[in-house]
């Protein structure tokens, strides 16, 4: 009959990887790895600093609208409709059902609460959580689980790059993230519409003087990161498989990132999301498992969020903005 | 004798509202009557409810306590915490380690603690946590600080399950729930014991916040939220309110937490999650924030929502019962979200709204209604009557003389659009 | 004196609040007809039984996060158990009425459910329940007032502590247990290998660790673990190969275990493996090609795993399954999947656990629980062959043998011996 176990103690590591300078195919490795890892922070830290930069909210919902929509996009995936079987265009429509659904969000949940205190705002996007995630539970979560969801490059080929094999899968998150950020750099400095955005989050009743109209400008912040969102879910889920938390892990790397980088950055997100993956990859690879170990990666990066919140908050690259009274 | 759970609710809030309203007495007799109904009808309750609901309204009592700190902080000082459950586990946990591990751990001397102690415990060291937070939390405002608490919130059980030495990891740690004093072993049960223990914490502390709240202490807290500027301008000293607050609300938090081990027996990193920590909040929203009545709503509404809601809506006939049985999170944020839009104020302020109806001036408008009504025909008397008029009277004049004629009063009956903040008291 | 609209207001209220509060029930769903030929058998009982029905109960983690992972096995038990209503004609002769609820995950409320159910709906034994952290805040209680928990639905293998709580049977083989006898298996037949283990960082993952390397007499050169919250393993894997492990013992859940495979397509390595039998092999196989299943079996297959169930996919031209299949969709239960396969065995058990203490003529309490413990040799339908049921006043964990079994290159489990391995 089987007793108890008490437990084989666990505290002895039995590998401890060889430091840096004796393996530094391995060192290196992990830093590639770390680095594609850190691109798929970066594109949800994106979507994060977009809204923040147009609206000046932080959004507790985003990781579930982009999961309801990727999981959307699987039940498109599934109706066999010749058309919606090619990754690529799911890819697409995840993008555009995400674009739909952030100017929805906004015009009917967050307008109502735009320009009351931070505590309605806080518990509007909470709650807006807590519904997002019942509801796809309930829709889709019914059969077995996790899901698979299929990707535009396969997930299996991979490219040899010096020491390290990049899966291809990866390289486009990668690509991916990259365009988005050059493309909101130029966004929000090169283009009317982006001053014109930029201007709503930093005063809006001064923008609406200039004739701005600061709803529609709202509405696109938000759209557009609905639609980033969006495509980070299709990108993601055939990474971590498809299930209804799928997203929330990422998002906490994510925020991390988001903070870290400075929350008004769209380079800073970027670059924070790839210090937070290749720094998660170095902590669980160089340090004793007794000490920190894999486990306390996501808390470790936390507690990074919370201290450059204190330090410096607005992050590595973030500008600072005073408050006049 | 056992009843409804409902029917026992509804009875002691129904009574004990009538009293608040009844025209006998002044004002301050009205409430504080109503108040000693309601805790009546408390003290009753271990007696007519069975043990589920009896569990059930100990656990609300402890979560009372609980959002009452939150409320504090949150409500009255305006500083959005999602990691309020941070200090609840951590009030548990103490109360845990002192009473399961004490011997092995030979912290203060291996006798072991008695219960009552341990409370006290859990509430202080709660309440240094908060000094520790709550320093740091000064630089931190708005979202920023919400973001803060909710890394600290997902952060504990996880370094809680890591260093389990001390915590018994994932595993948590077991111990017996404290026995009724003696002179009451043969009176009441296990249940009913704990029940009463909860129940004098909450009445001790809530009127301990009470006082707290409606004093210097109470406007200074809801000065800052308003307008720290002001406030300072005011001479209101703002770093050491706002630290304040976070001591107070945590020493609370520690407490709800230590009644919450010592009514469970056990404590293991799931007691107090995130999840549960975010509905704290949605808690204090639903219930009324800055409003001691609408902490306490609050914690029955996380209580209760969950545990029945399914279950009733499936009575209804064009629900599939089975459906609503086997998704009760979709039924749980979906009645959270309604509440919040029917009910911007919480219940407490919506019920604080109904109290403050003019009901005489609308009453007045009833009596004058026949009195109108004989105004109207007199006027369109001149139809039928052939007698010769004087100037000043017939069809173009139609203000009746003599007759008082209120004005648009129920306008001022609806608040205006202010903020969320501003509820009850 | 002034006379307070409000008054009237409340009054009214509370008369409304009164007499629907006075309509409405706390009680269990009254029973619907059904077949009862013969009557009922005249029976000891005491709590939970009567003429016509059996009560039931049951928890599960129905909301939050990880309800959408394990909630299907309550609708898979309430559908066999309407089968064995409808077309078996319930139990000696009475319906089985199923009463469930949500332990939200959380020991605090699991513990005020299971009071419901056994003071308030008054079960006669509670069944399946599930979640570690739930089932820990029931156990004490349900003990206490000797009620049955039987065939508790976690792999902890605590549940067997018959001293402890005499009156709890676990029921799927434990995470130790898979991790020991996969550690015989690998004495067996790989005793040179270097072992590389990943493990998630949580009770299952330690468990079957911790098993594994109970019974492993072989070298175990690397150990990795990530957490449930990973998103990526490959540095772990890294890990592993470089500490030059030749088979990789990989007890993770399907989402870790198909990311396992992929790095080792994309680094073309290729180690033994061997899973968990939580890992469905065609799911596996499905998540790690990312959707093209053909390439995922390609990276699976050759893989060792253990089963104790039939395999909804692999198996489904046996007659058990295609009869599993046919009550889960006539009875309201979920999509077929490896819990629903699971739920009817657990329900099937149960079924012949509360015959047994009909035959017995003793439908109370503790009648039950010494019919369970009377089992021996019993197979499920939709059990592996070779697998059977084994209890005793001494022996609290129901099923303690695993078939070892190589994936093939369609996905099936081929068996590896001829006797799955037992550790009773």
């Amino acid at each position: 009959m089987e007793g108890l176990l008490a437990g084989l103690p666990g505290a002895m590591p039995v590998f401890l990887a060889p430091a840096p300078w004796e393996d530094w195919s391995l060192f290196g490795e992990q830093i590639v790895l770390g680095l594609l890892t850190g691109a798929l922070y970066a594109l949800v830290a994106l979507a994060i600093v977009l809204i923040y930069r147009s609206t000046d909210i932080i959004n507790f919902a985003q990781s579930e609208m982009a999961m309801f929509g990727t999981f959307a996009m699987w039940s498109i995936w599934l109706s066999g409709v010749p058309l919606f079987s090619n990754p690529w265009m799911l890819l697409v429509l995840a993008g555009l059902f995400g674009l739909g659904m952030g100017a929805v969000v906004e015009r009917v949940v967050i307008r109502p609460v735009e320009g009351k205190p931070v505590l309605t705002i806080v518990v509007v996007t909470l709650g807006l959580f807590l519904l997002l995630n019942s509801v796809a539970t309930w829709i889709w979560a019914q059969g077995e689980l996790p899901k698979v969801f299929p990707s535009p490059l396969s997930v299996l080929e991979s490219i040899k790059v010096g020491f390290a094999t990049i899966p291809e899968h990866r390289l486009l998150i990668f690509a991916v993230g990259a365009a988005a950020m050059v493309l909101l750099g130029l966004l929000f400095n090169y283009t009317k519409l982006g001053l014109a955005m930029r201007a709503t989050a930093q005063n809006p009743l001064a923008a609406q003087l200039m004739g701005i109209n600061v709803g529609n400008m709202l509405t696109v912040g938000w759209a557009l990161s609905g639609a980033l969102g969006g495509i980070a879910g299709a990108l993601i889920a055939p990474v971590v498989t498809l299930h209804p938390a799928f997203m929330l892990p990422v998002i906490l790397y994510a925020f991390s990132a988001a903070v870290l980088g400075g929350l008004n950055s769209v380079p800073g997100a970027v670059v924070g999301g790839f210090i937070i993956g290749v720094g998660e990859n170095l902590l669980a690879t160089y340090t004793p498992r007794a000490i920190f170990g894999p486990e306390m990666s996501l808390p470790l990066a936390l507690m990074l969020l919370v201290v450059i919140l204190l330090v410096r908050p607005t992050g590595l690259l973030g500008e600072r903005t005073v408050r006049k009274v | 004798m056992e009843m409804n759970i409902w029917l026992f609710l509804v009875l002691s809030l129904g009574v004990s509202g009538l009293v608040r309203v009844a025209p006998l007495g002044s004002e301050r007799q009205r409430i504080l009557a109503s108040l000693l109904v309601l805790l009546a009808f408390m003290c009753w309750a271990p007696f007519v409810l069975d043990n589920f609901r009896l569990i059930q309204m100990t656990r609300i009592a402890t979560l009372g306590l609980a959002l009452l700190g939150l409320n504090i902080l949150t409500g009255y000082n305006g500083q959005v915490s999602l990691g309020h459950g941070a200090f609840v586990l951590m009030g548990a946990y103490t109360v845990a380690v002192l009473l399961d591990r004490n011997e092995q751990l030979n912290l203060i001397d291996a006798t072991p603690w008695p219960f009552w102690a341990t409370i006290f415990v859990a509430g202080f060291l709660a309440a240094a946590a908060g000094l520790v937070i709550g320093v740091p939390a000064l630089r931190l405002s708005g979202p920023y600080l919400a973001i803060a608490t909710l890394a600290v919130m997902i952060s504990m059980p996880i370094i809680v399950r890591k260093y389990g030495t001390f915590t018994g990891g994932s595993q948590g740690l077991g111990f017996s729930r404290p026995p009724p004093p003696p002179f009451l072993e043969d009176l009441l049960r296990r249940e009913q014991w704990l029940y009463f223990l909860c129940l004098l914490a909450l009445v001790v502390m809530t009127f301990l916040a009470w006082n707290l709240l409606r004093g210097q202490f109470g406007r200074s807290l809801q000065a800052v939220r308003d307008s720290e500027v002001a406030a300072a301008a005011m001479g209101i000293h703002v770093a050491r309110v706002k630290v304040l607050a976070f001591v107070i609300s945590a020493f609370y938090a520690g407490v709800a937490g230590a009644l919450l081990a010592l009514i469970s027996g056990i404590v293991n990193p799931e007691t107090v999650d995130i999840v549960q920590s975010i509905n704290y909040l949605a808690g204090i929203v639903i219930g009324g924030l800055a409003s001691i009545m609408g902490s306490l709503i609050g914690a029955a509404a996380i209580v209760f929502i969950p545990s029945d809601a399914a279950s009733e809506l499936a009575k209804l006939p064009f629900l599939d019962a089975n459906m609503l049985r086997r998704a009760p999170g979709a039924i749980q944020g979906a009645v959270v979200i309604v509440v919040m839009l029917l009910m911007p104020y919480g219940v407490a302020g919506a019920a604080h709204r109904l109290l403050r109806l003019r009901p005489e001036r609308a009453l007045a408008r009833w009596r004058e209604a026949p009195a109108l009504a004989r105004g109207a025909l007199q006027r369109a008397s001149w139809a039928w009557d052939l007698r010769p008029r004087s100037a000043g009277q017939g069809p173009g004049q139609n203000r009746p003389q003599g007759e008082v004629v209120s004005h648009g009063e129920g306008g001022k009956a609806t608040d205006p659009e202010g903020d969320l903040t501003k509820g009850g008291q | 004196m002034r006379l307070k609209r409000a008054w009237l207001v409340l009054a009214a209220l509370l008369s409304l609040g009164l007499v629907l509060a006075a309509c409405g029930e706390e009680g269990p769903a009254s029973p619907t007809p059904g077949a009862t030929p013969g009557g009922p058998r005249q029976v000891k009982t005491d709590f939970g039984v009567t003429d016509t029905e059996i009560k039931i109960g049951h928890t599960n983690v129905l909301s939050g996060s990880l309800a959408a992972v394990y909630q299907p096995v309550t609708p898979a038990l309430q559908a066999y158990f309407e089968y064995v209503n409808r077309e078996k004609g319930g139990v000696c002769g009475r319906r089985i009425t199923f009463i469930f609820e949500d332990s939200q995950y959380s020991p605090t409320v699991a513990r005020e459910k299971v009071t419901k159910l056994i003071e308030q709906d008054r079960v006669l034994a509670l069944v399946g329940d599930l979640g570690t952290p739930a089932v820990t805040g029931e156990v004490d209680y349900v003990n206490e007032q000797r009620v049955p928990l039987l065939y508790v639905s976690t792999g902890a293998s605590k549940w067997g502590d018959y001293q402890r709580w005499p009156w709890t049977i676990g029921f799927i083989p434990d995470y130790v247990s898979e991790g020991r006898i996969l550690g015989r298996f690998a004495n067996e037949r790989f005793p040179n290998a270097k072992v590389g283990i990943l493990y998630q960082n949580d009770d299952f993952g330690l468990d079957g660790r911790n098993g594994f390397k109970q019974e492993f007499r072989g070298q175990i050169v690397a150990e990795q673990s990530y957490e449930a919250t990973a998103t990526d393993i490959s540095s772990q894997m890294a890990n592993l190969r470089a500490a030059g492990a030749d088979l990789v013992y990989l007890y993770a859940t399907p989402a870790f275990s198909a990311r396992a495979f992929q790095y080792m397509q994309q680094n073309n390595w290729r180690p033994q493996v061997m899973m968990s039998y939580v890992n469905p092999p065609v799911l596996t196989a499905q998540l790690a090609g990312g959707g093209n299943a053909q390439a995922g079996l390609q990276l699976v297959r050759g893989t060792i795993s253990t089963n104790y169930i039939l395999d909804y996919i692999a198996d489904a031209d046996k007659p058990e399954m295609k009869e599993h299949v046919r009550i889960m969709q006539t009875y309201g239960g979920p999509p077929v999947q490896s819990l629903s396969v699971y739920g009817q065995a657990l329900a099937e058990l149960v079924v012949e656990t509360l015959k047994r203490a009909c035959d017995a003529g003793d439908l109370t309490r503790q009648g039950v629980l010494r019919a369970a413990e009377s089992i021996r040799g019993f197979r499920m339908s939709v059990l592996l062959p070779g697998i059977t049921v084994n209890l005793g006043p001494r022996d609290h964990f129901a099923i303690q043998a695993l078939m070892p079994t190589e994936i093939q290159a369609d996905g099936t489990p081929r068996p590896l011996r001829d006797q799955p391995i037992s550790i009773e």
